[in-house]
């Protein structure tokens, strides 16, 4: 056998896939053929190796997630949204059902969950164009947002301790970028009121203020889990 | 199917969504693994998942249990992530042709250049880095265990092919573990 027929079994032969006879003239090659014994060893190596690997832990964000997701099906509120207000309060009603979905982290969040549930039943009975929403329906939305968002900050500042250094670096730099974009649509709101652009732009960045703080608030309650049950699933999951 | 698939799915069907939860959590690990390791990074795997189990949820009523809900999902997840990457390179067959047209560089030596113990974070990251092609092939071969005929019709290659890009992939991950780019 040469060099090159033997390379048309290689993979065959570290799969142990090869009938007898091939299998001994391969072998009866690599005797006499150090770099193909060396190719063979190390692809050995590789595949030992391969079937050897740990298994991930998906991080506990995906279930979250994911839940919220399939509770926001039943609503009819798919990924198709058809305008600023339906985009508003559709928003909102996910981040109701999100916010409901975090029931385990107790007492403290079902004040928000009701809140946001308010809103999501506005969403639920709402079937108009109306386009831009009036003032009256904008400042109710956005203080429901403001008041979820201000739970979750307290949650945060009061639990921030159980975070790691690095991910609340990460959550200040976040925040700092997002408050800096409410901040602008608010300004363009002063300016005009009625446009639907600026409030939607608002809502996008309230909706990604209150997304990061869930988020934060569910990867601290983890933690919190973690280091009570003294594994280290969060870890596992995150540092994929 | 498996009496206790049976009682999860029925539950699931009627809008249980603690049974979904029980799903996802028997399910999710296996599946994730082989997401990861297909898409390349924990992020777009986490993203796959999340996806692959909604449209596991939207799809459990047509659900018939001619296999165990373990196997269904598992192809559902394979054919997902096989859709995303498919999509990401255009075509599988592009990939390929390159694959094909590239080659791998094959460090030449009289004695083994992987480290006998290889670091498992290395073997992620050198598995992670190759092209998409041949680690899904690799992946579905080494990883998952799948023989080439089975990777040939999941793929819609020719078994050939499929050896082909194993053996690529397997050159690939020599070199960069031994410290010579491929």
């Amino acid at each position: 056998m040469t060099c090159q027929e033997y390379d048309g079994q290689i993979d065959d032969y570290v799969d142990g896939a090869l009938p007898e006879p091939v299998r001994l003239e391969c072998e009866a090659h690599l005797s006499t053929c150090a770099s193909c014994r060396a190719l063979t060893t190390d692809l050995q190596t590789i595949r030992q190796a391969t079937r050897a690997l740990e298994p991930h832990v998906p991080s506990p964000q995906v279930w979250y997630r994911l839940a919220a997701a399939i509770d926001a099906q039943p609503r009819g509120l798919s990924s198709v949204w058809l305008g600023s207000w339906q985009r508003a309060v559709a928003g909102a009603t996910t981040c109701a059902v999100l916010i409901a979905g975090l029931s385990w982290l107790g007492g403290r969040l079902a004040p928000i969950a009701r809140e946001h549930d308010r809103v999501a039943s506005v969403a639920l009975t709402t079937t108009g164009d109306t386009l831009p929403i009036d003032a009256a329906e904008f400042s109710a939305i956005e203080q429901q947002y403001t008041a979820a968002i201000a739970g979750l900050e307290d949650i945060t500042r009061d639990q921030r301790a159980a975070l790691d250094m690095e991910t609340a670096d990460v959550l200040t730099a976040n925040l700092k970028v997002i408050d800096g974009a409410i901040g602008e649509s608010r300004a363009a709101l002063d300016q005009d009121p009625d446009s639907s652009v600026a409030q939607d732009t608002l809502f996008d960045a309230l909706r990604d203020k209150l997304a990061l703080l869930q988020d934060t608030v569910a990867i601290i309650s983890a933690m919190r889990q973690t280091n009570a049950g003294g594994t280290a699933q969060v870890d596992t999951g995150s540092n994929q | 199917m498996r009496a206790v698939d049976l009682e999860l799915v029925h539950r699931c069907q009627h809008g249980d969504a603690a049974a979904f939860e029980e799903v996802y959590r028997a399910h999710a690990g296996r599946l994730y693994n082989l997401v990861l390791r297909m898409a390349g990074s924990a992020h777009d795997a986490e993203d796959l998942l999340q996806e692959i189990f909604l449209h596991a949820h939207r799809k459990l009523g047509s659900f018939r249990g001619e296999s165990s809900l373990g196997t269904w999902l598992y192809r559902l997840a394979v054919n997902h992530c096989l859709d995303v990457l498919r999509s990401r390179q255009a075509k599988m067959t592009r990939v390929t042709e390159s694959l094909d047209e590239e080659g791998a560089a094959e460090p030449a030596a009289t004695s083994p250049l992987v480290p006998t113990a290889v670091s498992r974070l290395d073997l992620e990251r050198a598995i992670a880095r190759l092209p998409a092609g041949c680690r899904t092939a690799f992946v579905l071969h080494d990883v998952e265990g799948f023989e080439h005929n089975e990777i040939a019709k999941l793929l819609g290659v020719s078994e050939g092919t499929s050896k082909s890009q194993v053996h690529k992939a397997r050159l690939k991950l020599r070199a960069m573990l031994s410290g010579v780019t491929p």
